[in-house]
């Protein structure tokens, strides 16, 4: 098969929430000698993007981001190994997960899925996830991003313990710092000097990308 | 109600009409209900209908019809398994909401809200929803049904016929739609409401055009509108039992003219304010009435097409709504299959654009709240609950992704966070309707009526 169609291949997998045509598309892109970092950045990417796209305009719900996302990472699982260790890309790292008193995770796991199908290195804490922890992990990964999820009244706060901790040891301009979670808010954001509210998984990814760049 | 119960009130009108009868003004209906054996009395139009009459000339009335439209995607089963609604009906003013005032309402306010019902998803029977005060009086409903003849395709309920001419005007413009006045009489493309007089007076014009009606087999929708306390009495029992004598006798008088022309039990009773004896069609007694009409209509085994929205507040918006979203639900629950009437404010005198959207909303909260729970194996969906098992989540399967697109979409608002609002403007709901009826009034293209057919209507206006 030619270049032109296993990019419409992986895209169409995609585009049509379809994990195992995603696994397929990536393997034919093998076999057909697609440089694996294009099927990635041309083939995969691009299509990743549109259903970001059509989330906002609200054209697509929710299950079509996650299971977009799946199959994002079906194709990757295939393509990844195969890319030159000095030429992989990543646009950021980000550490994510709820924080220290709360265990909800579905929504740190969406989000979490749709950075890492949107080129994010992702490194998951899962939840209840210690203050310290999240400060820790992102030294030692040399990430740029820290993400920290609440989704009770009671543990919000949590959130700001993570801002103050990192003034603490005056590495706060180290990292971009995302907050999100149900009682969240715009205003909490700014308030505990965080550097954005990611509302909704399609508006965490923006951000994540915002963040990745300063 | 008990089964008893609604015994009781069918017996207690039967008493009525046998004993003091109901005074029909017209000769027409006069006639054919004394062919059929009821004691006329012709110098003061007292009807009264004998032992066993009512029910016998009940049994022709059809128990189940379909409303047709103009395509027949708009065909509407009234089987007892559908709820339906309709526009409200001849408002005289219209609503603006920038300088709070209302003005007569004129033609173009017909076109214009013809055009949005035909857009909106849970609207399925456009009524003519003002009176055209820019027109001659003469051809104010023709010309109405006429606009919206061309500008929707959904079925069509006109209102406030007071001559058989004009009725017989309505049949032919239907007839030229469906194509032949054969046609029109096997597909219900337009129903009329005819309104009786409480208590028990059967209007002459109204009723000579009813005689038309069942001429022709277009279904009627006999609305009695007994208000208790005032042209009823003060007990829920009592103002139904007025308003089923008023509707079987409508019905008796069109089986006797044309057995199995197609009537529906279509009642649209009310309280009076007890300070002023205003017309209150917002009240619990409202809700009261309108459940028992439907259980009247069930008991007969009529098609029905009783109360709906339609509260008293005098202008659009908040109280409004709130009376129109307590109103309705209770008439879907006990199975009311056509339910007026969207869109007007004040006792269904006052247009609202905002208001017609905003109970569009509140009917598709209602009509997608009451529907039958499917179990089947997709629905209980066992073998996803053993797979995603504890702890996880069903956001990412297909089965969701599948059952998602069903969930109800409002049309007005969305979860969007409170920031988004300020970022949008902080707009009233009001404003957000309006913006929606003028979205829809740009980009909605009703299926257009052919030239020939159009022009056949003008003639027919033109011609009166």
């Amino acid at each position: 098969m030619d270049e032109k169609n296993v990019l419409k291949m992986l895209g169409n997998a995609i585009e049509t929430y379809d994990s195992g045509a995603a696994e397929k598309a990536a393997k034919e892109a093998v076999k057909s000698k697609v440089d694996p970092l294009k099927a990635i950045e041309a083939g995969l990417a691009p299509a990743i993007e549109r259903v970001g796209d059509k989330f906002e305009k609200m054209e697509v719900y929710l299950p079509e981001l996650m299971l977009a996302a799946d199959a994002m990472k079906s194709a990757m699982t295939v393509l990844m190994p195969l890319i030159p260790k000095d030429k992989k890309v990543s646009k950021a790292t980000v550490v994510i997960g709820t924080v220290q008193g709360d265990i909800h995770e579905i929504g740190k796991n969406i989000v979490s899925n749709m950075l890492m199908a949107n080129g994010f290195d992702v490194v998951d804490l899962g939840v209840n996830v210690k203050t310290s922890a999240f400060v820790d992990e992102a030294k030692r990964t040399k990430a740029k991003i820290i993400g920290a999820s609440a989704l009770m009244s009671s543990t919000i706060g949590s959130q700001k313990d993570i801002i103050d901790y990192l003034v603490s040891l005056k590495e706060r301009k180290k990292y971009g710092l995302m907050v999100g979670g149900g009682p969240t808010t715009g205003e909490w954001a700014k308030e505990i000097g965080a550097d954005g509210w990611g509302e909704d998984a399609a508006s965490t990814v923006k951000l994540a990308n915002k963040l990745s760049k300063g | 109600m008990k089964e008893s119960d609604r015994k009781k009130v069918h017996e207690a009108s039967l008493d009525v009409l046998e004993t003091v009868g109901i005074r029909v003004m017209s000769k027409d209906a006069r006639a054919a209900l004394k062919d059929a054996g009821a004691e006329v009395d012709d110098s003061s139009a007292v009807v009264k209908f004998p032992e066993g009459l009512v029910d016998s000339l009940m049994r022709t009335v059809p128990s189940k019809i379909v409303l047709a439209g103009r395509t027949k995607e708009h065909d509407l089963p009234l089987d007892g398994t559908h709820h339906y609604y309709t526009t409200d009906g001849c408002g005289i003013y219209t609503w603006d909401q920038k300088t709070q005032t209302r003005n007569e309402s004129v033609l173009a306010d017909i076109t214009k809200t013809a055009i949005i019902g035909d857009g909106l998803p849970y609207l399925s029977i456009y009524e003519p929803m003002v009176v055209a005060n820019d027109v001659p009086s003469k051809i104010h409903v023709l010309s109405g049904v006429r606009e919206a003849m061309r500008n929707t395709s959904k079925h069509i309920e006109t209102e406030s016929t007071t001559t058989p001419d004009e009725a017989r005007a309505q049949v032919r413009m239907a007839a030229e739609v469906v194509g032949s006045a054969e046609e029109m009489r096997k597909r219900h493309y337009i129903s009329a409401m005819v309104c009786t007089i409480s208590p028990l007076v059967l209007d002459a014009g109204a009723t000579d055009a009813a005689m038309v009606w069942a001429d022709n087999h277009v279904p009627v929708h006999i609305t009695g509108m007994a208000s208790m306390g005032l042209s009823g009495p003060a007990t829920i029992g009592g103002a139904l039992t007025v308003n089923h004598a008023e509707t079987l006798a409508l019905a008796c008088a069109m089986q006797a003219r044309s057995p199995g022309a197609p009537a529906l039990y279509g009642s649209v009773q009310s309280s009076m304010d007890a300070r002023t004896g205003a017309y209150n069609s917002g009240s619990p007694e409202t809700i009261l009435l309108s459940i028992g009409n439907v259980e009247m209509a069930k008991h007969c085994r009529m098609p029905c097409s009783a109360g709906g929205t339609g509260g008293s507040s005098r202008i659009p918006g908040l109280r409004a709504s709130i009376e129109n979203a307590v109103l309705s639900p209770p008439l879907a629950a006990v199975g009311s299959e056509v339910m007026n009437g969207i869109g007007l404010a004040d006792g269904s005198t006052l247009l609202s654009y905002e208001q017609m959207i905003l109970d569009h909303e509140i009917v598709g909260l209602i009509l997608n709240s009451h529907r039958a729970i499917e179990i089947d194996d997709d629905s209980l969906a066992l073998d996803l609950i053993k797979k995603v098992g504890i702890g996880g989540t069903y956001l990412a399967e297909m089965h969701t992704l599948k059952n998602v697109r069903g969930f109800y979409s409002p049309m007005l608002w969305d979860m969007s966070p409170f920031e988004s609002w300020v970022a949008g403007g902080k707009k009233d709901l009001m404003d957000v309707a309006l913006e929606k009826a003028q979205k829809i009034l740009s980009d909605h293209k009703p299926e257009p009526l052919d030239a020939d057919k159009t022009k056949a209507l003008d003639e027919i206006v033109a011609g009166v």
